[in-house]
């Protein structure tokens, strides 16, 4: 039985960048020359790889490597332009922890409706919210507006909420920064049971640690391309002497 | 075959559309509008119902004269200026909803249409508060009857679905050619006059009556809601049936170029 969860076969993703700033005139010149201010831009191609349920998967790669747009297109938010991709699960997405928190509205509104966009039910979240404010330590802010609040705070809350979350296939995208060293705790104790669950994770972070503490595989993806994939220490290695 | 495969999108979408996770995602988005409208005004919805009737007052000074014809010519104008209100606040918000809420529709996977939906709901309650004025205006005026009354809900839903097709199409419009929102802006300044808010249709030169009815969808919505809320004015068996077609045809229309385009178009956001 083939247990593979993502099987991705010579994958590209072009975007369209434009050529130089756009102006009327430039505009119109372009539409009489019947030429496009656009020019094409691949992000990767040919990206081919599997994934299999339970794996633990880091995404390495540079600023701007592609990192995020792959994982957009796991998730359905952009389409492939060539290729061929197979998600046979909808994974959850965490790709900016604060996607559906809304600044006017109270932290425990924030709870309900960062959860709603998560899955998570108001039943569930009714039972959970006590616990959700008091891991996050904003007891005492619970009806302050969200947007009165730090940018550590906001984070703490958002992971707060994704520490209820059930699915088991998760995406992450940079998800852990700005929160102190005493929440980072509260995170690492998270990360460590999801990471030895039965969860399917796919992870992109700068912190080489955080990854080798958890992952199992990395997939290294460099100039438009997979410059390496296999066991994370062994890419870690490779992808520091790099970087240095 | 793409018109095959594009039923089959549209039905799947659908059903995701309305599953548990979904309504409740929508629930919550609801929830937020509602919190969010005029939570910081002392006068709070008043300000609903302010807006339209400070249009009023002015329009009434202005037209009159303009309009003899109609004896209960405050609550022609009401409903008029309530309609095209509705049409144009929902239309000029959703243009631009993909890019106000870029951070969500390019890191989430919830369905995107639920954002528009959300945001017309807090129009369509104000709406609704703008009506049930026209229906004590009715009252007041005494004409307004119970028998026809049943053929609003319809009616209403057909205009919600002709508003939200059309705003989606601008939405997605709006992720290409940004100057749509301008172009929109002026087409809206125009919207008053080239709809009978202020005139009827028999004031003005039959080929003008007939571009007008024709040629702007709003006109027969708006000549049935008048229907429906004033007895003196004629009701149409076909404008009736014509606008809530012309609403739902405009919905279809619209969700099926949004299902065909929506992952190319947020990549433009």
């Amino acid at each position: 039985m083939n247990d593979s969860i993502i099987q991705a076969s010579r994958v590209a993703k072009r975007f369209f960048v434009l050529k130089n700033k756009k102006t009327l005139f430039k505009t119109l010149k372009a539409f009489c020359q019947g030429k496009s201010l656009y020019e094409e831009f691949w992000v990767f191609r040919g990206l081919s790889f599997e994934i299999t349920k339970g794996e633990k998967v880091a995404l390495i790669g540079r600023n701007g490597a592609g990192k995020t747009t792959l994982l957009r297109l796991l998730s359905n938010i952009y389409d492939i332009t060539e290729g061929e991709l197979v998600v046979k699960k909808q994974p959850l997405v965490f790709l900016r922890l604060w996607v559906g928190l809304n600044g006017d509205l109270s932290v425990m509104d924030n709870i309900y409706l960062f959860g709603a966009v998560h899955g998570l039910e108001r039943k569930f979240l009714d039972a959970k919210a006590e616990e959700i404010l008091q891991i996050a330590d904003l007891c005492h802010l619970r009806h302050v507006p969200f947007k009165e609040l730090s940018l550590g705070q906001m984070q703490r809350l958002g992971m707060s909420v994704v520490f209820q979350t059930k699915n088991d296939f998760l995406i992450f995208d940079e998800s852990v920064g700005n929160v102190d060293y005493e929440f980072m705790q509260k995170t690492d104790k998270y990360f460590a049971a999801i990471f030895s669950s039965e969860k399917t994770v796919i992870i992109t972070s700068h912190e080489p640690s955080f990854l080798r503490r958890y992952c199992t595989r990395a997939i290294w993806i460099d100039k438009g391309g997979i410059r390496m994939d296999g066991a994370i220490n062994a890419v870690l290695d490779e992808y520091e002497k790099a970087s240095s | 075959m793409h018109c095959t495969l594009l039923w089959k999108k549209l039905r799947a979408r659908m059903v995701y559309l309305v599953n548990r996770s979904n309504r409740r995602l929508f629930y919550e988005l609801v929830r937020a509008e509602f919190k969010m409208a005029d939570s910081n005004s002392t006068w709070g919805v008043m300000w609903s119902l302010l807006g339209p009737l400070a249009t009023l007052a002015v329009m009434l000074a202005i037209f009159k004269t303009f309009s003899p014809g109609v004896r209960e010519y405050p609550l022609y104008l009401l409903l008029g200026i309530s309609c095209v209100n509705f049409f144009l606040i929902t239309t000029t918000y959703t243009v631009k909803i993909f890019y106000l809420n870029r951070e969500i529709v390019l890191n989430s996977t919830i369905p995107r249409e639920i954002l528009i939906i959300s945001k017309i709901s807090i129009f369509v309650y104000k709406f609704l508060i703008e009506l049930t004025l026209c229906l004590l205006l009715g009252i007041y005026f005494g004409v307004f009857s119970s028998k026809l009354f049943f053929l609003f809900i319809p009616l209403l839903m057909g205009f919600i679905a002709f508003s939200f097709g059309i705003g989606l199409v601008l939405a997605l419009i709006y992720c290409f050619v940004i100057d749509i929102e301008h172009i929109w802006m002026l087409a809206s300044r125009l919207y008053y006059f080239v709809t009978p808010v202020f005139y009827t249709l028999n004031d003005i030169s039959p080929n003008v009556a007939k571009l007008i009815y024709w040629g702007n969808p709003l006109s027969s919505f708006l000549i049935a809601f008048r229907s429906i809320f004033m007895s003196t004015q004629k009701f149409s068996v076909f404008d009736y049936w014509y606008s809530i077609g012309l609403g739902f045809i405009c919905m279809i229309a619209g969700y099926c170029i949004f299902l065909s385009i929506e992952n190319i178009a947020v990549e433009r956001v």
